[in-house]
Formats: structure tokens, C-alpha cells, sequence
């Protein structure tokens, strides 16, 4: 079949998001930017038009040793369905939900500093993603996302959530982390509580990989609930134990109708300004690696919290060859199943770690945390390492209750 | 699906094979100008039927075999980071996806020396190689997207190359596979007087001798120190006479460019009226580079330059990958823009740069369009150096886009020949300058490579069309 050939039947309705009375198209207004189908047609040409100089940043090519997931000519697919001359074919399937969505390639863009600004993949792939949801061709398991969210309020299925802990300061902790990075949660409760936050609220979702999947309408729903039960707490302040999620909350919740009274950010950032009142003592001073999670270090703009705590602890940082706003992704999000070629991503990032004589590899997100566990040198959770380094007590968690986890 | 089509599934299986209509796009153009409006504009600029993703020498061979059979051309595709149309597959070819041949080998450490495959991407390349301490030194602006083998099939050059040489300078050994199958392995050797250089046939060849699967480069180790200068020197000319005397004063740093006026204010704001931009990157030994420095600031003062610090060597270096001017021109509705790279011998050069501005000017007037044409030197020689002509243009309408670029181009090359200019210097030919290539290598020169294809590719499969040939 031609590529030329006309989209079949199936409704290609491109951020048509006027379902939402008295929102109109705006929900990837600011920071996402993006307001309206021409919007998004501009920036897929330019980004189409381009000659790939993110090349190298986008991992998923070079694992899976296919230019059909190359930012600009994903963009050149996506605005060929977009115009009705490409259809909704198994490879373009592949190419949508097998991006990464690091954000690096924007971070790298030849458009970079562009007064009119510069096209970000992750806002074409996520309306992308929409249109084949809608379609009902996104693959099964970001359907199996779904239909997990639908059946038990979680998007991957964690059984019975702790009961919420009201406090002035709450530590968020979502789906992710729930699911892959239990021991994180507890660590980063057990600091956090030294700290004077005691509260605690669990999430089945506050949207982000329905969102990221391209399910809107059910990430607007959960952001929506879980809006709701933050609200019955009434915090100051919400701490997530995921980069992610606070990312996720602070630039989409807004607009997709989920109030948002209280100040959210990572705890790792919250943590890391107080990090001096902390009795914190480390394992052996060995030179360790920090990876920065993508979304801590290009979209929320820290680079410093995770090397403070570390410092913290008294261990020496041994930097990555790309590191900070240039880190690379350690693999899939939203325990996507892109494949056995995620696992060479991750590979390469323990190569890197290996070739600087890092005798550990840290991090603080649960996808980076997941993605990187396993193989040489280890992986640790900066949680899990803080929770250990209170008084020295590993696993010590303070005022915590350990009711259903 | 066709017969072709299940032969290749059945010599190298299911998941090498791909007509998805969605990988038929993403292959379907490279970087050069009017492909990349086509695939803006939704149109296909070439139209391959199948793409296949060979593992190694063994899987290109058949794959060659079966196109053999069934008479249809094939053309190798690395990363898509080629200028000038090499890679834009003819109707109904196959394009044969080299990302596959991806191993770096352990780097010979005694010898200096690294097996790489041809798909194997210039920065991660180099990223493998700092992280042992080595680098190749060939630094193109392609790094982040071209791939060895694309490299080696344009002869192309990287911009530290005063210091480390071109593609040609840093290939030691190469593994070709012949039209007919054959794998023709020539190993690392430091020179050889066996005849004529068989590696030096193969590296500008475009896909149309043999298909490159591997390479053996030379690599060295990464510089201790690196420093850099810039400089306002009054006139172009000037900077380009600072340039050929630094060169042939045998001093060899490894960066050195020369912008003119116009560029120059583009890559360094606040310099000002005719001045150029003298720019140069020093790298090795903490010795040598500070002798380099010196050397290069008694030189630039020769020519009444004014020394402006590291600060617009370092923006340049900060920015080097980044070209949103040209792509704006380029994806503007009636926008053409081009950078065409050209050399001559120094005593050619200053004219060739005003012969080659002045007739693509008049090209673009004399089509209604607007536009401005600046330039600069960034690879220099003891004997010459070459140009950057870096065109931006509006043409009369959208229409007129194709026309009017394609009589930039006709100027231009026109232009550089008559000025004892060689038409590329590192893009390579491809389809774009193929119909300029007999000008600049006559009859006789067309007649020896004619000769060569037939004896290596007689059911002419190889990439038919670049470097000579149709005008696509």
C-alpha cells in the first residue's frame, strides 16, 4: 500500500477538544504551548522539515535500529495522517507509542531559542496518541493501562491503598511509584517525617500515563478525583514521591479542570533545601552517579536537589558523560511494553555509569528506578538511600504507618 | 505483496522487511533542501517499495542478490544526513537501512585503531570512544545524525579537520560487498603500494561501487587542552590570507574559520561593517596549543586584527548544530536556502567567492526572488581551502521555488568552476549536483567513471543516478 494513500474511515479528529464545555481547545495551552490543530500542523513541519540533529538523543532509534522512530520523520508521519495521506498502519502504531518522550530531543532542538519558540515532540505524540486511542488502535498494553484504571481506580492494578494520613505537608504517592518503587515511598516518608511531614495520600492515578497514553477525557477524570481528595486534606503543601507526577500536575492539571489549590513539587526538591537539619549518615563514600530523571531535570529545571542529598550523605558524585538537562532516558515510562529494546537503553546508561568508575548509580524517579535496576553497577533509589541514612538506621521510617502496604 | 518483496522475507526474514507505508516515509528523503520541503509539503520525493535492515556483509550480500534477480536498484541508508539527494531512493528501489551494523568494536589501543559498522552514529561514536579517552576528530556537523558509512560514501569532513584530516585521512581499513555479492575485505594497514589505493575507491563512491558494511578508523587520544581565539580582521580577504599563512606556516590547529561580513554578524553580534570573523580552536598538548595561540595572534595582528576573546568561538561551538535561520528560509512557502561547499587553491579563492556571490545574486534577481548570499572558509590546506556559499531566498511566488533554486545552483556551479573551483567539497555529489559534475570533470573523467560502474555494477543496481546520472 502506498503511503500516498488516503486515511481509511477512521475519524481523525486532531485536538479537537471542544467536548469540554467552556474549555474550548485549550488544554495544551501553556506551558505545552500548543492551542489549536494549525498550531500543531506548524510544528510538525517544522520539526518534519528539519534534518534531525536530536538524532542522537533519541534513543529509541538506535535500540530498535529503525529511523521510524526518528523525531522529525515521526513528526512527518504523524503530520502525513494529520493530512490524510498516510493511514493508521501498524508501523505508524509502533512509531506513536514507542517514543520515548524524553524531552531531550527539545532540549537539543536546531530550533532552540527561537523567539516563536520551538517544537516539542512529547505535544504531537500525546495528540497522536489520542487520535489512535479514539481510534481504539492504541496497542493492547496501553489499553491494558486503561482498562486496569477503569476496573480498580489504578492504573496498574495495586491492591488496597493506605489510608490517607491527614498533615499540613502531604507526601503524594502515585501510581508509579506504588506499583514499581515501593521502597522509595517508605524512604522518602521516613525523611519527610523528620522533617515535620506526616501526612500521606496514596493515588491509583493522577492521570499521568492516562494522559501521556492519550487518554484525555479519563485522565481529566482522574486528575479531577484525585483534586477532590487532596482537597478533603487540606495540605499546604503536596509533596509526590515521582518528579513526574508534580511535572504532570503543575503544567496539565490546570487545564484539564483539575483544581489545584495547594503547592505541589517533587520531594526530592522539598527535601533537598533542608537536607542540612537531616542526620543523614551514607554508605561507604564510594564514587557514585546521579541520573538525572528527565523530567526533574528539563521540565522542572533541577539538577542540583539529587547531587545536595547525595553530597548529604556524604557520598562523592562521579558525573555521567551526559548528565543533567542532557541525560538521556533510561527507557520506557508508564510500564509501557515497548519491547526487549528498552533493555539496551538502560544498558547503556549502566556502560556509562561503568566507564566513570561509578560504583553505584542513583536515581529518583520510579520509571528510571525500574528501568535501571538489574546488571552493573547497581541501581539505588535516592529514597531508599536517605530512609537508610537516618541515623543510620536502614529503613528506619519514623511515624509511619505500614497499614496496607 | 510482491515477489520481491517475500524473497527478501525469505533470505532474511520477517522482521528485516518492511513495506509499511509508515517506514516507506520515514525513509523516503534526506537532508537535502528540496527533499525536505517535499516531505514538509506531504509529497513523496522518492519512492522506494521496500526497506530491508541487513545485521551484517552476509545479509547486504543476498539482499543485492535478490535485486540483482529481479532488477531493481538498491540504495544503502545510514542516518538520512546527506545534503545533496544520495540516499533519495528511486521509484520502486530498495533502501537498505545500514542501523542494523551497529557493533563498535574494542579499540586496538597498541595500534589505535577501532572496527566500527557503517551504521554506527557519529556521536555515539564518539560518546563510546571519550568514554576510553579517544576520540576520531571527525566532527562534522552531521555528527549527531550521519552515520560512518554515509560519511565514507561523501567523502565528507569534520571541522576539526586542520588537525585531524577528512573521512579519507581517518579510514584505515574498509569491508565492502560488491554488486555481485562478493565481500571484498580490505584490512587496516598504515600504506600500501598494491596499486592503486582500493580503500581511496570506495570513499566518496555514493553507493554506487559497493555497499560499505564496516570500517576500521583511526582514532587518537582526546586533547589535553583545548583553546579559542577569534578575531575581527577587516576585509574577508584578509582573514582568508591570515588563514593560508597560519596553514602554511605548518601551524595546524585543529578549528579554523573565517566568516565574511555578512556571517560574521550572524555568528558573533556586535561586530561590525566589513569585518570578517577569524575563528580557530587549538587542541593538544598544553605546549603546543599555547605556541599555537601565540602564532595564530601574531598573524591575525599582521592583518590588523582585533582580538575579541574566546567568547564567539565558543557560541560558535555552543551552536554549531543549530540552523534555525536556513530551515525558517527553507520551510517559508516560497523560502529557499542552501549551503553549498566548494573549494579552490588559495589563489583562486577570493574570486571564487565574488564570482560565485555575484552570479547567485543574479540568478535570484533574475527570477523575480530576494535574497542574500554570504559565505565562509571552515577546512583549509597548504594549497587552498574551501567556501561555505550559504544562500537565504525568497522566489517570486511558491511556484517558482524549484525554478529559482535550481538557477541559484546552475549560477553557482557554474560560476565556481569557471573560477577553478571543484563543486563539492565534502557533500559529496549525489543527485542534486549530478547534473554539474561533467563540467567540472569533462568527458574523459565521466567516461573513467562510466567505465568503472559498468565493470562493478553492470546490471547498474548500485544507487543508480547519484554522483552521475539522472537528475531527480
Amino acid at each position: 500500500m502506498p503511503w500516498t494513500q488516503r486515511a481509511s474511515s477512521i475519524q481523525v479528529r486532531w485536538l479537537d477538544m471542544t467536548s469540554e464545555p467552556g474549555r474550548g481547545a485549550g488544554w495544551l495551552e501553556d506551558p505545552l504551548r500548543l492551542r489549536n490543530k494549525d498550531d500543531l500542523r506548524n510544528d510538525l513541519q517544522r520539526c518534519a522539515g528539519c534534518h534531525d540533529q536530536c538524532l542522537a538523543m533519541t534513543p529509541e532509534v538506535f535500540a530498535t535500529a529503525s529511523l521510524r522512530h526518528a523525531t522529525s520523520r515521526r513528526s512527518l508521519q504523524i503530520l502525513a495522517v494529520m493530512n490524510g495521506s498516510l493511514d493508521l498502519s501498524d508501523g505508524f502504531i509502533d512509531a506513536v507509542y514507542g517514543a520515548l518522550g524524553s524531552g531531550l530531543q527539545h532540549e537539543v532542538c536546531v530550533h532552540r531559542g527561537d523567539p516563536a519558540g520551538w517544537p516539542d515532540e512529547r505535544t504531537a505524540i500525546r495528540a497522536a496518541r489520542r487520535e489512535l486511542a479514539v481510534a481504539g488502535r492504541a496497542p493492547d498494553w496501553a489499553q491494558g493501562r486503561l482498562a486496569a484504571w477503569s476496573a480498580t481506580g489504578d492504573v496498574y492494578r495495586v491492591g488496597e491503598q493506605e489510608a490517607p494520613r491527614v498533615g499540613s505537608i502531604v507526601v503524594l504517592a502515585d501510581a508509579a511509584e506504588r506499583a514499581l518503587a515501593q521502597e522509595s515511598i517508605d524512604g522518602w516518608r521516613t525523611v519527610a517525617a523528620e522533617l515535620g511531614a506526616t501526612g500521606f495520600l496514596g493515588s491509583g492515578s493522577s492521570g499521568l500515563e492516562l494522559f501521556d497514553l492519550g487518554f484525555i477525557d479519563e485522565a481529566r477524570t482522574a486528575a479531577r478525583d484525585l483534586a477532590a481528595r487532596i482537597e478533603t486534606l487540606r495540605p499546604r503543601f503536596i509533596l509526590t514521591v515521582a518528579p513526574e507526577s508534580a511535572a504532570f500536575i503543575q503544567s496539565a492539571w490546570p487545564t484539564l479542570g483539575a483544581t489545584k489549590r495547594t503547592r505541589i513539587q517533587p520531594i526530592v526538591a522539598w527535601v533537598a533545601r533542608r537536607a542540612a537539619r537531616l542526620p543523614l549518615r551514607g554508605p561507604a563514600p564510594e564514587p557514585v552517579a546521579f541520573h538525572d530523571p528527565g523530567v526533574l531535570a528539563r521540565d522542572l529545571r533541577d539538577t542540583r536537589s539529587g547531587r545536595t542529598l547525595l553530597r548529604a550523605l556524604g557520598l562523592r558524585i562521579v558525573e555521567l558523560p551526559d548528565h543533567g538537562r542532557l541525560a538521556p532516558p533510561s527507557g520506557s515510562i508508564h510500564g509501557g511494553d515497548a519491547g526487549p529494546w528498552v533493555q539496551r537503553i538502560a544498558e547503556e546508561r549502566r556502560q556509562a555509569a561503568r566507564s566513570i568508575g561509578a560504583k553505584l548509580l542513583v536515581t529518583a524517579s520510579p520509571f528510571d528506578q525500574r528501568n535501571l535496576m538489574g546488571g552493573s553497577p547497581p541501581m539505588a533509589d535516592l529514597g531508599v538511600l536517605l530512609g537508610q541514612g537516618i541515623d543510620g538506621r536502614p529503613g528506619s521510617r519514623r511515624g509511619m504507618s505500614s497499614a496496607g502496604r | 505483496m510482491s515477489e520481491l518483496h517475500d524473497a527478501l522475507i525469505g533470505a532474511l526474514g520477517a522482521h528485516a522487511v518492511s513495506v509499511d507505508p509508515a517506514d516507506l516515509l520515514a525513509w523516503s528523503h534526506d537532508a537535502s533542501p528540496m527533499a525536505l520541503r517535499s516531505a514538509i509539503s506531504g509529497e513523496a520525493w522518492a519512492r522506494a517499495s521496500v526497506i530491508v535492515h541487513p545485521t551484517n556483509a552476509d545479509d547486504v550480500a543476498r539482499i543485492l542478490g535478490l535485486a540483482r534477480r529481479h532488477e531493481t536498484p538498491v540504495v544503502a541508508f545510514g542516518g538520512g544526513s546527506g545534503v545533496v539527494g544520495g540516499a533519495l531512493a528511486p521509484p520502486g528501489a530498495i533502501i537498505c537501512s545500514m542501523l542494523r551494523l551497529d557493533h563498535i568494536g574494542e579499540t586496538d589501543e597498541v595500534s589505535r585503531l577501532v572496527d566500527v559498522g557503517a551504521g554506527v552514529n557519529g556521536a555515539r561514536l564518539e560518546s563510546h570512544l571519550a568514554q576510553r579517552g579517544w576520540t576520531t576528530g571527525h566532527l562534522p556537523q552531521s555528527l549527531r545524525s550521519g552515520t560512518v558509512g554515509g560519511w565514507i560514501a561523501h567523502r565528507a569532513i569534520g571541522s576539526a579537520s586542520t588537525r585531524y584530516g577528512g573521512i579519507e585521512d581517518i579510514v584505515a581499513g574498509l569491508q565492502v560487498v560488491l554488486a555481485d555479492g562478493e565481500i571484498l575485505d580490505l584490512p587496516a594497514v598504515p600504506r600500501t603500494s598494491t596499486g592503486p589505493d582500493l580503500r581511496r575507491l570506495f570513499i566518496g563512491g555514493e553507493g554506487r561501487l559497493g555497499i560499505v558494511t564496516r570500517a576500521t578508523l583511526r582514532v587518537r587520544a582526546r586533547p589535553e587542552t583545548t583553546a579559542w581565539q577569534s578575531f575581527a580582521i577587516p576585509k574577508f580577504a584578509g582573514g582568508l590570507e591570515v588563514v593560508r599563512r597560519l596553514i602554511q606556516a605548518d601551524l595546524r590547529p585543529a578549528v579554523v574559520r573565517c566568516y565574511d561580513a555578512i556571517e560574521a554578524q550572524h555568528v558573533a553580534p556586535g561586530i561590525s561593517g566589513e569585518a570578517s570573523l577569524l575563528i580557530v580552536g587549538s587542541e593538544g598538548p598544553t605546549a603546543e596549543v599555547r605556541r599555537l595561540r601565540l602564532e595564530v595572534s601574531r598573524h591575525a595582528r599582521h592583518f590588523d586584527g582585533q582580538d575579541m576573546g574566546p567568547k564567539p568561538a565558543r557560541r560558535w561551538l555552543e551552536r554549531r548544530f543549530d540552523t534555525p535561520g536556513l530551515l525558517s528560509s527553507l520551510q517559508a512557502p516560497a523560502g529557499i536556502a542552501d549551503a553549498l561547499e566548494v573549494a579552490s587553491r588559495w589563489r583562486d579563492l577570493p574570486r571564487l567567492y565574488a564570482d560565485m556571490q555575484e552570479a547567485m545574486m543574479a540568478a535570484i534577481r533574475a527570477e523575480a526572488g530576494r535574497g542574500q548570499v554570504y559565505g565562509h572558509l571552515s577546512h583549509a590546506y597548504p594549497d587552498g581551502g574551501n567556501l561555505y556559499m550559504i544562500v537565504r531566498a525568497t522566489a517570486a511566488s511558491s511556484d517558482a521555488v524549484t525554478t529559482t533554486y535550481r538557477a541559484i545552483l546552475d549560477a553557482a556551479f557554474r560560476a565556481c568552476i569557471s573560477a577553478g573551483g571543484t563543486i563539492s567539497h565534502h557533500h559529496g555529489i549525489g543527485r542534486l549536483k549530478a547534473p554539474w559534475l561533467p563540467e567540472e570533470i569533462g568527458p574523459t573523467g565521466l567516461k573513467v567513471l562510466g567505465t568503472l560502474f559498468h565493470a562493478m555494477d553492470p546490471e547498474s543496481i548500485l544507487n543508480p543516478g547519484s554522483l552521475v546520472g539522472h537528475d531527480i
